[in-house]
């Protein structure tokens, strides 16, 4: 039936009923007189002993009119109302995408299936959006069969960090209209949700044992990896760990024991021969964090050409020892090149470089004037005030260069930046940086300076950055991977290969992304290993794993269910009242009307007879 | 018997049973008021012929009263005094000159003193009012009375020195029982032949009607029946729940009373009595009911006179 009661709490008013009931028998109290003839009336009505009192009850006009008040009341008080043909409630939940939700995404779609049927509410049709946190992730239902909703959730696969869940909920609240109902559906308490979200919380505390981070010391040649483990739980627990080599052999277990929240280093080399490993540990409830994807680090290699002056060697051989830099003699293989400027011969490098000048005289008097830094990456954070420079010649700088260092009015260090056309070796226009140092380094500080050596750094980790090469590198689930890569137009698009990983997902095949989102790359959001080329050419091999502790301390995990029900406004949208309802009161009005009429007509002599008063003669 | 302040009596017999006696003075008055009532009306003893002792009213046979009725031949042994000597005179025969018989009528009264005859005082007062009366009126026509009382099966002949000094009540109390019947049983009363039966009685029982009045008319009875009532059982006013007190037996009854249960009983009522008229029309008997309500005197005219239970006095 069509109907629903919006306030059953009305059916208290049922309570009426005996309440009459019991008012007519004390009303009616039976009177007391003598009569002498009683065969006459046992001739006309029948007398039961043990049906008496429903027999006084018959055929009781207000009674009967009472008992209907009543009973149109309680029909006015329940607030009936018909539900609209095409109503439709609309629910939009919103599946907390942090890992820490795979524990729990097994018991889902049974709290789902017990909680949906019921924010049906009065309407006739329920039309379900399912979404992740992850606000870039498409919506994994919509449509309006519960069963197909549930099952949509068996390929859903939460492992992300901690997630601010507002943006998910936003674009949710935007699909559903503002009577829909909002779920947020997580695993721990989720604290006050913005627009007008509920939230479920299907988690409970679970212990814990994963790894928590990686770190690498090289020594020669030689590569230790060391691994952090942490027990996230209240008590003591002993995992055991093993090392599983790319050709598919396993180290012997080891057997270690954390205390309750504490974490410990285990570490082992690199076999010269592998250039990855897994470590796993005994699984547990969490599985994302008891297994570690490594690749040995192989970072690119900067070839720098250097063409110093003799008092710029020193400063030639620290640039020199520079990590993952090597000198070539080629310039044209050279990533970068090392020169000094030279007034009488005022040519500058082409390519990449740093160009220093050099005062053939003894020196001028210090510079003076105030150091002034300039906003720039490069100088972020360093404090260049311990320089000391000696007046020298300078670099005709132009307009475009940006000037990062000042003393006085004088520009101390500038950053070139300039593009360089297509050329028939190349395909694509190529950008060229030069750091300017516009005083002679030799004839200053700056040599001991950190800021110098930093600075430097910077310099070479950005040209690096920019430079198209293979690279091995170790990520976390879903960290942002910045590659070069070739981008004109005829570039072929990145792959992105998964391989030797348990997480990999049966049938889960490359993956490729467009040249125009290759600046977007994240790495993959499952633990594993993970190669990415463009066309034949390797860009980056790579082992990511899971380290987000927020996530794998599961103790704060709760159950908790915070949906309100439907408001008046979504009950109104979907429901139509009981027109009749005035119809309904004027009845309720008439009966009380006959009743009284027929209580005040009652004899008067309805009350006790006084027996004594009976006999006066 | 233990008397109460007002005129409600507890029998000291039977605790359970409550009646309505009335006091020695309210006797007095009801005595009075049927004394005066005697004066204008009386039993009908003269429209029939008795037999029997002598006495004032006319016999069946050839008496002494002044009532001239035949002549007839002298013969010897016959009262000289009533040779009609004038005649003797004219024919020389002696011709006895014969009179009508004058006797004394004879009344048998039964008085139905079950509860339901005073179970409220107007209706205990009229029922008193009637005894008196066919006590008097008898008694004023020299009939020869004999008083019984009845309750159920239980019968008393009452003297009438009891009724003169208004101690008959006594005998009532004596003959309650609490288990009594509810009819009145008469086979029990000797009746005396070519009596003039009064049934002093409010009919309020579910005898068969026919049987009753049988009783009352054997040996050649004249069977009269006076039934006093009160409007509370002719026309009630009930509605709502009661719980009724059996007149007889005090026991309690539960009822609900509806107007169709009051038309019901009301149709019950007339039917009643309707059927005891029938059967008194049938078996040549007299059946006056006089209203508790009002004086005596119009009681008995209004429907005594008319049925000719009574007669009015010259």
């Amino acid at each position: 039936m069509n109907i629903v009661l919006t306030n059953p709490a009305g059916f208290f008013a049922l309570l009426g009923v005996p309440a009459v009931i019991l008012i007519h028998f004390l009303q009616r109290q039976a009177k007391v007189l003598p009569v002498s003839t009683l065969f006459l009336l046992a001739h006309t009505q029948r007398e039961s002993v043990s049906g008496r009192r429903f027999d006084r009850l018959t055929n009781s006009v207000p009674l009967w009119l009472q008992i209907l008040m009543v009973l149109l009341l309680t029909w006015l008080l329940v607030l009936p109302r018909y539900i609209k043909p095409n109503s439709t409630q609309q629910v939009a939940l919103v599946l907390d995408s942090s890992a820490s939700m795979s524990v729990f995404k097994d018991g889902l779609a049974d709290h789902l299936r017990a909680k949906l049927p019921d924010l049906q509410g009065n309407a006739s049709r329920l039309q379900i959006y399912i979404f992740e946190s992850l606000e870039d992730q498409p919506v994994i239902y919509a449509g309006e069969d519960i069963e197909e909703a549930l099952a949509s959730l068996e390929s859903w696969s939460p492992s992300s960090g901690l997630i601010d869940p507002d943006n998910s909920l936003r674009l949710a609240r935007s699909r559903v209209n503002r009577e829909g109902i909002l779920i947020y559906v997580t695993d721990s308490s989720p604290g006050d949700l913005p627009f007008d979200a509920n939230s479920l919380s299907i988690g409970e505390p679970r212990n814990n044992i994963g790894f928590t981070g990686l770190a690498f010391d090289t020594t020669g040649n030689v590569v230790r990896w060391k691994a952090l483990l942490r027990n996230y739980s209240k008590s003591r627990q002993t995992r055991s760990w093993r090392v599983i080599f790319p050709d598919g052999t396993r180290s012997q277990p080891q057997e270690i024991t954390l205390k309750e929240n504490s974490i410990t280093t285990i570490s082992s080399t690199f076999p010269s021969d592998a250039t990855r490993l897994q470590v796993r540990i005994t699984p547990d409830d969490f599985p994302l964090d008891d297994v570690l994807h490594i690749v040995k680090p192989r970072p690119k290699t900067l070839l720098f050409f250097q063409e110093l002056t003799g008092k710029y060697k020193p400063i030639g051989e620290k640039f020199r020892r520079f990590r993952n830099i090597e000198a070539t003699s080629d310039l044209s293989q050279a990533d970068l090149s090392l020169v000094t400027y030279d007034p009488l011969q005022p040519s500058l490098p082409s390519g990449n470089g740093v160009i220093m000048v050099t005062e053939a005289a003894r020196g001028g008097n210090y510079l003076r004037g105030q150091i002034v830094a300039e906003k720039h990456p490069l100088m972020d954070g360093v404090n260049w005030q311990p320089l000391q420079a000696r007046d020298s010649i300078q670099i005709q700088l132009n307009e475009n260069d940006r000037i990062l260092l000042w003393q006085g009015d004088r520009p101390m260090i500038a950053l070139r930046t300039s593009v360089t056309p297509p050329t028939g070796e190349r395909d694509e226009p190529k950008r060229i940086q030069q750091l300017i140092f516009n005083f002679d380094l030799t004839l200053s500080n700056a040599e001991q300076l950190e800021c110098t050596a930093l600075l430097l750094h910077r310099f070479t980790e950005d040209l690096r950055k920019l430079k198209i090469a293979s690279e091995s590198l170790n990520t976390e689930v879903g960290q942002p991977i910045q590659i070069a890569f070739r981008s004109n137009s005829d570039s072929p698009p990145l792959i992105l290969t998964r391989f030797g990983s348990d997480h990999q997902a049966a049938g889960e095949g490359p993956l490729t992304i467009p040249v125009a989102q290759a600046s977007f790359l994240k790495a993959p959001r499952t633990p594993g290993f993970f190669r990415i080329n463009q066309g034949n050419e390797l860009l980056l091999e790579s082992g990511c794993h899971f380290a987000d502790t927020r996530e794998a301390d599961l103790l704060n995990c709760m159950s908790e269910e915070r949906i309100s029900t439907l408001g008046g406004e979504a009950v109104d949208r979907t429901t139509n009242e009981d027109h009749l309802w005035r119809l309904w009161t004027v009845l309720i009005i008439v009966a009380l009307l006959i009743s009284w009429h027929f209580i005040k007509d009652r004899p008067n002599d309805e009350k006790e007879p006084d027996a004594s008063a009976t006999a006066q003669p | 018997m233990t008397r109460s302040s007002g005129l409600l009596i507890r029998s000291a017999e039977h605790p359970a049973l409550l009646f309505l006696a009335l006091d020695l003075e309210t006797l007095r008055n009801a005595s009075t008021a049927a004394a005066v009532c005697a004066e204008k009306l009386r039993l009908p003893l003269r429209s029939r012929v008795w037999r029997g002792q002598a006495g004032e009213f006319q016999g069946a046979g050839v008496g002494s009263s002044l009532d001239f009725q035949d002549h007839r031949n002298y013969a010897p042994g016959d009262d000289p005094r009533h040779i009609n000597w004038q005649a003797f005179a004219r024919t020389g025969n002696y011709t006895m000159k014969l009179y009508r018989e004058e006797v004394r009528p004879v009344v048998d009264l039964v008085f139905d003193v079950s509860g339901s005859m005073f179970f409220e005082p107007s209706k205990a007062r009229r029922s008193t009012e009637l005894f008196y009366f066919m006590v008097e009126s008898a008694i004023r026509s020299g009939a020869s009375l004999q008083i019984h009382l009845v309750a159920g099966k239980n019968t008393r002949a009452l003297p009438q020195d009891a009724v003169y000094n208004h101690h008959w009540q006594e005998a009532v109390e004596s003959l309650r029982d609490e288990h009594s019947e509810l009819t009145p049983d008469l086979a029990g009363i000797p009746f005396r032949a070519n009596a003039f039966r009064v049934f002093l009685s409010d009919l309020l029982f579910s005898a068969d009607p026919v049987q009753l009045i049988r009783l009352l008319g054997q040996r050649q009875g004249s069977p009269v029946i006076f039934a006093p009532f009160s409007r509370s059982e002719s026309n009630p006013d009930w509605q709502g729940n009661y719980e009724f007190i059996d007149a007889e037996q005090q026991t309690r009854h539960p009822h609900r009373i509806e107007p169709a249960v009051l038309a019901r009983y009301k149709q019950a009522y007339t039917n009643h009595f309707a059927a005891w008229k029938a059967s008194t029309r049938r078996y040549h008997a007299t059946l006056a009911r006089v209203d508790a309500d009002g004086s005596l005197e119009a009681g008995l005219y209004n429907e005594a006179i008319p049925t000719g239970a009574l007669e009015v006095s010259n």
